[in-house]
Parts: C-alpha cells; sequence; structure tokens
C-alpha cells in the first residue's frame, strides 16, 4: 500500500494488489478432485478452478492411459473411455491465452465391465491394393468374437476360388483343424471336408472377371471364448456368394459353406490376421469388421 | 463403448397378409440383420420368400439369384435360382399352429453403392418336411437398401403371428 500525500494536507489511499493478474496471463493450474466411473464408458471429474490468476474458460479432463478428453464445469463428463479399464484424470484450464499445467493426477477409477450386447471393435474398408488386413490388440473384455465379411479378392475364377485365410496371434504352425460343408449351385453336393493341419481358410466367397463386376461375396465367422486359457478356441462360420450362374466353375458360379475350425492354442486371441490365400488383392469397396459379443 | 446392434424395427401381422414391408430403412449401418418368424395361412406347401429395394420401391423384377442346400426329411438337395423374380431361400411349408418356420438373413454393407447387394441366411422348419438349411443370395443392383417385403412365392396369405425383426449394425 503507498500512501501520497497531496494538496491541503489531504491524503489519498492508492491501492494496489499484488494478485499476479494480467490480461494477457494464462489460468492458473485447476486443484484435481475425485473422479467416479460412472459407466462402463464414462467418468466424472471433479476440480477447483485457481481463485487467483487469469480466469479460465475452458477446462479440461484427460485420461491415463487414453488420453481421453472431456471439457466442461466441474465435474467433467469424459465419455469414450473403455470398459473394464483403471484410469486417473488430470484437468488443466484454458484460456484465449493458452492452456495451464495439467494437475496433479485423481484417483484412480475403475470403469465398469461392459453391459451385454453386440459391440464393433475394428472395421476395415479396402481402398488400396493390399491383401492383408490385421486386427491386433483386440480387447480382451468380450466373451466373443464376430467378424463380418463383404468382400471379393482380384483373381480369375479359373485360377483360385477366393479363399481368405485366418492366422491367428501370427501362429503359422500347423496348429489348426478345419472341416467344411458346401453347397454348390449346379444342384451337385461337395459334402464335408475335414483338413487338418493346414491353416484355418475362411472359406470361398469371392472371385472376379469382366462379367463379375459388382459381385461380392459375403460370410460370417464367430470365435467363441477367446480369451478363455483352458480350451482351444472353436470358429463357425457361414459364407458365401451368388454370382447368377456366371463363372467358370459350379463353386464360383454359387456357393454356401458352413465351416467349423479349431486353433489348437489354449492362448487369449489378440490379433486375427486375415489375407487371401492366393495373395492377390482384395477389390476395393471389400469391408471387414470385428465385433465383441458379451 | 455404445451398442452397435440397434433394433430398428419389428412388424407382426395381426390377420392374414400377403405382405409384410419394412420401408425407410435408415442407410446409417454397414449390415442388417433380420429375422423372420413365418408361417404360411394355406395348406398348400410355399416359400417365405422377401424382396428388397431402393428408394422405398420393392424390385420384382428378374435382379435375384440364390444359391442354397438342406438336410431335410427326404436327404440333402442343393438348389440354385438364377435371374429369380425374388429371394427364395429357404424352402417353406404350409405350418400349423404353433409351428412356424425360422429364419436369420445377413444383409451385409446394404447401403453401399459401389457393389451389388449379397446376403446370406440360416433356416429351419420341422412341420410336414422337416428341412434345415442354409443360403446365399445377391440382388444385382448397385443402390442402397432402404426397404424389405417379406412375403411368399405363392399367391396365399403368411398366417397372422407371422413376424419380422430388423437390426441395424454399426461398424467402428
Amino acid at each position: 500500500m503507498a500512501i501520497k500525500r497531496t494538496s491541503n494536507n489531504s491524503v489519498s489511499n492508492s491501492v494496489k494488489l499484488s494478485t499476479g493478474f494480467s490480461s494477457a496471463a494464462i489460468p492458473n493450474t485447476p486443484t484435481i478432485g475425485t473422479a467416479t466411473a460412472t459407466s462402463d464408458v464414462a467418468a466424472t471429474v471433479e476440480y477447483t478452478a485457481a481463485v487467483l490468476g487469469a480466469t479460465g474458460s475452458t477446462f479440461t479432463a484427460t485420461s491415463s492411459p487414453g488420453s481421453v478428453t472431456g471439457t466442461g464445469s466441474s465435474p467433467i463428463t469424459v465419455t469414450g473411455l473403455t470398459a473394464s479399464t483403471a484410469y486417473t484424470f488430470t484437468v488443466t484450464a484454458g484460456n484465449a491465452n493458452g492452456t495451464s499445467s495439467a494437475s496433479s493426477a485423481s484417483n484412480s477409477i475403475t470403469t465398469s465391465d461392459p453391459l451385454a450386447g453386440f459391440y464393433s471393435i475394428a472395421s476395415h474398408t479396402f481402398t488400396g491394393s493390399t491383401n492383408t488386413i490385421t486386427f491386433s490388440s483386440i480387447p480382451q473384455i468380450y466373451r466373443h468374437l464376430q467378424i463380418n465379411i463383404t468382400a471379393k479378392i482380384a483373381e480369375n475364377i479359373n485360377s483360385g476360388y477366393g479363399y481368405i485365410l485366418a492366422t491367428i496371434n501370427g501362429d503359422t504352425g500347423s496348429n489348426y483343424v478345419d472341416n467344411r460343408l458346401v453347397g454348390r449351385s449346379n444342384s451337385s453336393f461337395a459334402g464335408a471336408t475335414a483338413y487338418t493341419n493346414s491353416l484355418w481358410l475362411f472359406g470361398s466367397a469371392v472371385t472376379n472377371g469382366a462379367s463379375l463386376n459388382n459381385f461380392f461375396g459375403v460370410g460370417y465367422l464367430k470365435v467363441s471364448d477367446y480369451t478363455k486359457t483352458d480350451r482351444y478356441k472353436e470358429w463357425f462360420s457361414l459364407n458365401g456368394l451368388d454370382n447368377n450362374g456366371i463363372g467358370e466353375s459350379d463353386l464360383g458360379k454359387g456357393s454356401t459353406w458352413i465351416q467349423t475350425a479349431k486353433w489348437k492354442n489354449t492362448a487369449a486371441i489378440n490379433s486375427i490376421k486375415l489375407d487371401t490365400y492366393d495373395g492377390n488383392n482384395f477389390v476395393n469397396g471389400s469391408v471387414i469388421s470385428i465385433y465383441g459379443i458379451i | 463403448m455404445p451398442l452397435t446392434f440397434i433394433p430398428l424395427a419389428t412388424s407382426t401381422l395381426s390377420s392374414t397378409a400377403t405382405q409384410l414391408n419394412f420401408t425407410s430403412i435408415s442407410g446409417s449401418y454397414t449390415d442388417l440383420f433380420m429375422v423372420v418368424n413365418w408361417k404360411s395361412a394355406s395348406n398348400n406347401i410355399d416359400y417365405p420368400t422377401f424382396w428388397v429395394g431402393a428408394g422405398n420401391s420393392i424390385d420384382t423384377g428378374s435382379n435375384y439369384s440364390a444359391n442354397h442346400f438342406e438336410a431335410g426329411s427326404t436327404g440333402v438337395a442343393v438348389y440354385s435360382y438364377d435371374n429369380a423374380t425374388n429371394t427364395t431361400l429357404p424352402y417353406g411349408q404350409a405350418i400349423d399352429s404353433p409351428n412356424y418356420a425360422y429364419m436369420s438373413v445377413w444383409l451385409m454393407d446394404y447401403s453401399a453403392t459401389n457393389k451389388y447387394k449379397t446376403m446370406i441366411a440360416d433356416y429351419r422348419t420341422d412341420k410336414v418336411n422337416w428341412q434345415s438349411g442354409v443360403g446365399t443370395a445377391t440382388w444385382r443392383n448397385t443402390a442402397a437398401i432402404n426397404c424389405i417385403r417379406i412375403g411368399q412365392s405363392g399367391s396365399f396369405d403368411m398366417a397372422a403371428g407371422t413376424f419380422a425383426t430388423i437390426w441395424g449394425v454399426l461398424k467402428a
């Protein structure tokens, strides 16, 4: 406080509080509060804005791991978290001049287990020249997996059948068993065939040729109990194609396949690679999506 | 982690009818999944059948093909239909109450505009002649599907109680 004598012996007080405030300053760091898990994918994060310093206009909570963010007033809601996962959060304050440093980390919370249902994990639409897609780091929080396929492979029906090959956890050993029941379009019946000690094949589904533009094969495959470590992994698929009678073979003109297969390994599945048996590329527009089922 | 298997519509026949229609199906999903419980109102053998279309216009032209195989009381058989006017996938029967035929169908990438639409189905019925089967069908049109019609191949009615439910499946 400065006291200044003025004329006529009057005295005025000229007061300046040192607050550290500046119109060009960034806000001070907020104080972290309590974090609370509110669902399988969301949490709330409380904070207290700094009393001193520039005013924060935007407050952001950031998760660790994942760096998933939410903004707003306390409590901030953060959505898009992963179920059954432990998180801590920090909060920053921002204004037009910048962003404060992050608060200390919150208490740790764990999101709840996911609700029963059918969840999308990842999807890939082929737009370039490639013959493979790998779904890696598959979350271990579901009971079963399902892969939906709409696919076509750039190969001539005379040189291949458009098989899609599955490789689990990078295992290229002779640890697969595959058996199939196939119905062909020409009313002959292929019957059941068992393949042992070979990589598992998804099945037919795709062919190529000028007269076959726009025809795609479809199918789905299911993997049960993919996280269990006390059993081999069982697969089931239903897939097929119908080319309206066009094609060089009855199989390529139209066929429907039922397949069961086994990966003879008790490890949890965390990676599934799908590629073409003959090495030819997937045609643009092919779509492969993987889902988790609880 | 939002659910990605979304119920879109259910329709149940309260009385006999020749058609059961779904229209204005959203194109927001990757695949459609449909379950049908079906029964004919007649004593004639007939086939559960369905059609699809774009712009709420069902296509009854010769733009379908299908193949399916089944195990039944008379053995194993394979069927194939080219340039058909509908997707007759399952082998249906005139089924008396409370026996309904069951069919589930995946319509993959149904809203894409760069490919014909292919669907894959499984089905069963166990009245008169029992069958369990699977089949694949293609609609030769690149337009996005936004309507589905369920009926039967003959001119007979479907029985009251026939119903269908459609789900949309989102991708990540």
